[in-house]
């Protein structure tokens, strides 16, 4: 079964999408964090990082094109990383300025949650953005992800401050919020 | 003690009854005695995946002690009572995410808490980090149900900033984690500059 949102289908990288990625990590707008800068990434570096992925039934991370379903486009790029297997994990999204508002990045984490959820059967889904990215913020509470932990002041972009933010969305708000999921997942 | 680390910088890491050192090989025997002390349980504070709650062996430590003396972007230094001369926990610093916004975590052995050994340490880093760092925001937390560490954060004019919820599992009971900072015009505040 594929990872298929209404309008967007989330699959493995490919070689082709290099380029798409290192777009989208040289846009001042689109990547989040000086950590990342300079903008000057290439499509032969994200090549590299791409090959140096070795296979392993013991990952913790999963990396996933989202791309939109009627013309197969790249809209963008949706990860998991430090998977505690049953236990939490982080994700991260990252989409082209074009798709913003058009309800595809809350599709594609639609679809990453209910993996999550439902495959990997973790109790806590979390993810780090900040105050300076109200768009991220809303598109998570929407999800019901809730805003647990800042550090302030310790985001510097743009010429400005901001608290760095972790929100988090606990397992039985996830199922409280999707009815037609049966949790069968043992209680601790 | 503050103003006389101040005058002297070759006095950074050291105060009346403690300095701050690197931990050297020869420590791994102490580090591992008040490492399986059973009051650290859950709160030894060590990264890369080292279990906070079972027991450790020797080479478990020494491996912690090789880890720390490569590790970059980050310090761990052993806390050394003066006069006895005897290592009796470790503070540590981690920037690597961002040198604006360091994390600190400090441990004393059991045997020498409630003796005001963690308010000096915490003193020296804080002194370290903000008169000799460009640290802005320095940050730290704890489980929630270590309540004598969240009330030594407060005492030492750490702010929770917020609860990451479900970090853990205790006595059957989920439990959270507090995050704590402290700003460096917080900090200038309470030092009456």
């Amino acid at each position: 079964m594929a990872l298929e949102g209404k309008n967007v289908i989330l699959r493995e990288q490919r070689p082709e999408d290099m380029q798409f990625l290192a777009d989208l990590r040289n846009d001042l707008v689109t990547q989040a964090w000086s950590k990342t800068l300079p903008t000057d990434y290439t499509e032969r570096m994200f090549l590299t990082q791409f090959e140096q992925r070795e296979f392993s039934y013991d990952r913790d991370d999963g990396r996933f094109m989202i791309e939109r379903k009627e013309s197969g486009e790249s809209i963008g790029y949706i990860s998991y990383s430090g998977l505690e297997p049953r236990w939490n994990v982080t994700i991260g999204i990252m989409t082209a300025k074009k798709f913003w508002g058009t309800g595809a990045a809350v599709d594609a984490l639609k679809v990453l949650l209910l993996f999550l959820f439902e495959e990997l059967g973790v109790r806590v889904v979390r993810l780090w953005t900040h105050t300076g990215n109200p768009r991220a913020i809303g598109s998570a509470e929407k999800l019901g992800f809730k805003l647990s932990f800042r550090q302030r002041e310790s985001i510097f972009k743009g010429g400005n401050l901001y608290d760095n933010v972790s929100m988090d969305l606990l397992r039985e708000e996830y199922y409280a919020l999707h009815p037609a999921l049966e949790d069968k997942l043992p209680d601790l | 003690m503050l103003n006389d680390a101040k005058k002297d910088a070759t006095m950074i890491f050291s105060s009346e009854r403690l300095t701050l050192r690197a931990f050297e090989p020869d420590d791994a025997a102490v580090l591992h005695a008040y490492l399986n002390h059973p009051v650290l349980t859950g709160r030894r504070y060590i990264p890369w995946s080292v279990s906070n709650e079972l027991p450790l062996s020797v080479a478990q430590v020494e491996s912690i002690l090789e880890k720390w003396a490569g590790a970059e972007k980050q310090f761990n230094l052993a806390v050394v009572a003066s006069g006895v001369e005897k290592v009796i926990g470790h503070a540590s610093c981690d920037w690597g995410w961002d040198p604006h916004c360091p994390r600190i975590s400090l441990v004393i052995a059991p045997d020498y808490q409630r003796q005001g050994y963690g308010s000096e340490v915490l003193s020296l880093l804080l002194c370290y980090l903000f008169e000799h760092t460009q640290a802005h925001n320095v940050t730290g937390g704890m489980n929630d149900w270590n309540q004598a560490a969240w009330a030594f954060a407060q005492a030492h004019g750490f702010e929770e900033s917020g609860r990451m919820r479900r970090v853990g599992l205790r006595e059957g009971e989920f439990y959270d984690w507090i995050g704590v900072d402290i700003l460096r015009p917080e900090w200038q505040a309470l030092k009456g500059e």
